[in-house]
Formats: structure tokens, sequence, C-alpha cells
């Protein structure tokens, strides 16, 4: 099931990722390839970075050195000739179009209903016509379960209810990558399953897909890869089993430790 | 078990009653009763002179007058509020050049007396007798004479305007600041362009803090554009301060004035309130109450 090994280009290649936030370096040189349709899931202790990283694939956040290409281009820049020149922030979204991203604290817009939250990128980004778009978003409404919604304001909405939205309104845009940070962590320990749920149908819908979660659990069923994050650079990475089944490396074992304690 | 049942289908909130609260009943007739009799004190006072301001209210330069107020706040309140918009846009950019002159901009329309910015504009041709479009240090594309740019109408609204601009930019940027920053970064990571995650996502959000100080620097300007007077403009109390000097009717013209700009001021607030609500959307509670009806007793 592991597809880094096929040979085809990846869809997400990080090679050497440094990011500082002032004096405080928070990636050291990050490699990462994720292979098209592999879910990867990204574990770390609080603090380890694996929020920016997740953002600067997306250039949310810039990069100090290395390099990040998405679905073979290079994310922020472009290399002309020898030079390599910043892109405009017009060219930064258009590169952004085919990312989907879905938020700890899920930012839907609030003054917007589901749908018209789902429908805003496709239609004033994408140009989709509107009728298209609203179909699709009732498709997409349907398939995490929301059909009913469609109509509802976000306040009106649970949490796992809005997550739910959120991950609809990611994947309007039709994208060849999703990243999700933490899509869980907001919410009661309740609704943390409807939300894993969607989140693993995708999975198996063959969805390029790197996910920051404490979810030990669905790190086991749904990813393809486990990559394990502390102090700014990758420590351990492997098939799910093989890190959380047998870690090689101490900081993995003890930072599962706490999880294996838990349940 | 029997009676404990009993007592639950009787304190089901769906019977509740509201006990009537005579009090505040009392407290109301009292401040009507207030209200009514300095409304009549007032009305019958013959100082007020209300044959006379009846007799002038919609007297023909009493209407221009109104007719100048009115369109002057309007004027200079969309532009005041365009140029805003930018002004703040571009003082929370992080572009270095156009913060910094946006924040210069504020500081100085600002920082200084509305009147004596309408008299600055009014005699601009004493300070600079052409008005030139050139490159600098380079050749001359057009050339203008002030004293055909400068009216007393162009003088009130460059004036107005411009010190209305310095206002709204910091109304709007309370406003473009209260909105959740993941917001912001929701529209960034979804490929929204500026403009359009502005127009779409931020500014509606905004609006909520935007209307309420928007309605206040609006009822100002409406006093404000009085001002004018100094420069030779007609408004609605120079109107009024007109027609009383000449038939010494001080007190009576006055009223006319400020009934009229209370119902002015009446009409705006009304139209804030709907604005309000628009903006509301989508806040929890609205449209649908989630508490039992309770049956209000009128006292007898
Ligand atoms: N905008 C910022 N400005 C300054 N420092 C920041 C900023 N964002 C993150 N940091 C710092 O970078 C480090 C890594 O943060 P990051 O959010 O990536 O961690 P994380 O692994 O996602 O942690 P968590 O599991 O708590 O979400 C932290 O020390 C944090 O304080
Ligand atoms: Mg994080």
């Amino acid at each position: 099931m592991n597809k880094a090994a096929e040979g085809a280009a990846p869809m997400v290649r990080a090679r050497n990722v440094h990011k500082s936030f002032g004096l405080n370096e928070v990636l050291k040189g990050i490699d990462l390839d994720v292979a098209s349709g592999e879910v990867v899931v990204v574990l770390g202790p609080s603090g380890s970075g694996k929020s920016t990283f997740l953002r600067c694939i997306n250039h949310l956040e810039s990069i100090r050195r290395g390099f990040i290409e998405v679905d073979g281009e290079q994310i922020g820049y472009a290399l002309r000739g020898t030079r390599l020149n910043r892109l405009s922030d017009h060219a930064i979204a258009v590169q952004r179009r085919k990312i989907g991203m879905v938020f700890q604290q899920f930012n839907l817009y609030p003054h917007m209903t589901a749908l018209e939250n789902i429908v805003e990128a496709p239609i004033g980004v994408h140009g989709q016509p509107r009728r298209e778009a609203e179909a699709y978003a009732m498709e997409l409404l349907a398939r995490v379960g929301l059909t009913e919604k469609a109509n509802a304001y976000p306040r009106q909405l649970s949490g796992g209810q809005q997550q739910r939205v959120a991950i609809a309104r990611a994947l309007a845009i039709r994208p060849k990558l999703m990243l999700f940070d933490e899509p869980t962590s907001a919410l009661d320990p309740e609704l943390v399953g409807e939300v894993l749920n969607v989140m693993r149908d995708l999975a198996g819908q063959g969805l390029t897909m790197i996910v920051v979660t404490h979810e030990i659990g669905f790190a086991r069923e749904a990813a393809d890869r486990v990559v394990f994050m502390d102090g700014g650079v990758v420590v351990e990475q492997g098939p799910p089993e093989a890190v959380l089944g047998n870690p090689q490396h101490p900081r993995t074992r003890l930072f599962l430790s706490r999880f294996i304690e838990k349940i | 078990m029997e009676t404990d049942l009993a007592k639950a289908s009787l304190r089901d909130v769906a019977n509740a009653h509201q006990p009537a609260e005579w009090g505040r009943w009392l407290l109301w007739a009292f401040m009507l009763a207030v209200a009514a009799e300095f409304a009549w004190i007032v009305a019958r006072n013959p100082n007020f002179g209300w044959p006379i301001v009846g007799q002038w209210f919609t007297e023909a330069s009493i209407m221009r007058g109104l007719g100048v107020t009115l369109g002057l706040t309007v004027v200079a309140m969309a532009l005041g509020t365009a140029l805003g918009l930018a002004l703040a846009v571009a003082r929370m950019s992080q572009d270095r050049l156009f913060g910094t002159l946006s924040g210069l901009f504020i500081w100085f329309f600002r920082g200084t007396p509305l009147l004596v910015q309408l008299i600055f504009w009014y005699n601009l041709s004493t300070l600079f007798p052409e008005i030139v479009l050139k490159v600098p240090f380079g050749p001359v594309l057009a050339t203008w004479n002030t004293n055909d740019l400068i009216t007393p109408m162009t003088a009130a609204i460059a004036g107005l305007s411009l010190n209305e601009a310095a206002y709204m930019a910091e109304v709007i940027r309370g406003g473009l600041l209260s909105v959740d920053k993941g917001q912001v970064e929701a529209t960034d990571a979804f490929g929204m362009t500026r403009a359009r995650a502005l127009r779409r996502v931020i500014i509606p959000q905004a609006m909520r803090s935007i209307v309420p100080p928007t309605g206040n620097q609006l009822i100002s300007m409406i006093k404000a554009t009085s001002l004018v007077s100094v420069i030779a403009m007609a408004d609605l109390l120079y109107s009024a301060q007109n027609i009383y000097n000449r038939t010494f009717e001080v007190i009576p013209m006055l009223m006319v004035a400020v009934i009229w700009y209370l119902i002015i001021t009446t009409v705006l607030n009304v139209v804030q309130g709907f604005i309000e609500r628009y903006y509301a959307r989508g806040e929890r509670g609205t449209g649908n109450a989630d508490h039992a009806p309770v049956r209000v007793e009128e006292p007898a």
C-alpha cells in the first residue's frame, strides 16, 4: 500500500526546509516526499513544528532555506534560467488553488450558510457556474452527511458538523492535495468520530492527504505512512505498524508511551 | 411518585406566567406624564414662536439650505468612506510605502481643525495660484488655474471629505482588525485574491463593528457641514441665520434648523438599525427563539 515506493513523481517534495520566527528556529531541515494518493499522518509533541510545516506547504508561511514542490511546481518561487524569483501574491494565490486546507478552528465564514461557504471558492476563485458549483456542493454535503444543513449558518451547527462542512469546503475546489491541521483537536470527544469517519472515507478514495493529528487510532487505520517530528526535524517515519508498533527512536517511544498509558 | 408527576406537569415552563411588574408600569406612567407636561409647556411658550416656525419651516431658502446640507453630507461621506477604506487597507498592508503614506495622511487631517482645513482649501489660490501636473523635476503635463478649480462648493467637498476620510480610515481599520485572523488565513489558503477576500469575507464581517461608529460619523458630518458657512456656502443653518439677521426672530429660526436636523438624524437612526440587523445574520439565536413562549399578563 506504500505508494511512495512506486517511483512516480511525488505530489509533495520538501527538501531541507528551514523556518525561523525571529531567533527561534522552528524547522531545522525537513525532507519529506508524499506520493500521489498517499495518506501521511504527522505526529509529534506540541511545539515540534507540525503546523508550521503544513502551513509552509501552501505558503501561508514562507521558508528561509530549502524548497517545497507541490505537483511538480515550486511553491512561492519560480526558476527563470539560473535565477530564482519570488512569485507575486497573485501567482502564489493561483498555486494554492489546488491545495485544500482544513483548520483546527474550522474558520468557516460565519456570515455565509454552509452551502455558500462551500461554493465561495469554486465560483469566485475557479470561475465555476453557480448551478454546477451548488450541485457539486450538495454532493459533498451528502458525502459528509449534512444534506439537511445546507442552509444553516456555522453558528447553528455543532463543532463536528462545522468541521465536516469545512472539509466539504476544502474538497469543493477539487484539490490535488489536502492538508489537515489537527482537525479534531477543537472538538468534544464524542464529536471526534464523525469527523474521522469522513477523513477515513477520503483516505480510501485515493486523495493525497497530509494529516497532523494526535489521533493515534486514525494513524493506525488510515495512514499509508506515519511521520514523527520533534524539535523541527523528522525523527522517524515508516508504515504505521512499524512506527507505532515498534518505534526505533527513543523520542518516538517516549511520545507514544503517553498515548499507550492513556488508552 | 404520583404527586411528584403532578408537580412535574405544574412545573412545565410551557405553562409559565409572567408576573405583572407594577413598579415598572408606575415608572412608565410617571415618565410619560413628565414628558407630556414638558411638551405642553414648550408648546404654549410664546417665546418659541411656533406660528413663525411653521411659517418658515418649508420656505424656499430653508429648503435650498437643507438640500445643500444633505447633498454635502452624502457626497463628502461617500468620498470620505471610499478614500477611508483605501487608507485603512493601505495602512494595514505589508507595504511600507503605502502604510507610511496612509499614516501621514491620517495624522495630518485628524490633527488639524476642520475649520482651518476648509479655509485653507477655499484660499488655496493665494498659496498656489496654479496647479500643475508634472513629472518630479521633469516636464509639465498639464496646468490649471486654481481659481477655476476652487469654488465654495469644491472647497467644501474637498475639506469635508478629506477630513472624513482620515476618521473613516480609523473606523474601518478598527473593523478590519476585529475580524478573526483565521478568516484571512482561510481566504489565503483557498487562493482568493486580496480584493475578493476583502469584499466577500473580511468587510462583511467587519461591518458589524464599522456600522455603529459610521452612524456616529455621519451624524457629526451633518452638523459639521454647518462650518461651510465660513466659506460662503448657504447650508441649512446658514440659511436660518440669514433669515433671523433680517427678522430678528432668532429662536424660532433656530428651532426650524433644529427640527430639520432632528428629522434627518431620526431617519438615519432607523436606516442604521436595518443595516445592523442585516449584518448580524448568522449570529446564534437570530430568527429562532429557543425558549418557551411566555404569556404576558396585562395589569387590569
Ligand atoms: N506566528 C508565529 N510567530 C512566532 N512563533 C511561532 C509562530 N507560529 C509558531 N511559532 C512557534 O513555532 C514553534 C512550532 O509551532 P507549531 O505551531 O508549528 O507547533 P506544533 O507542532 O503544531 O504544535 P501543536 O501540537 O501544539 O499544534 C512553537 O515554538 C511556536 O511558539
Ligand atoms: Mg499545531
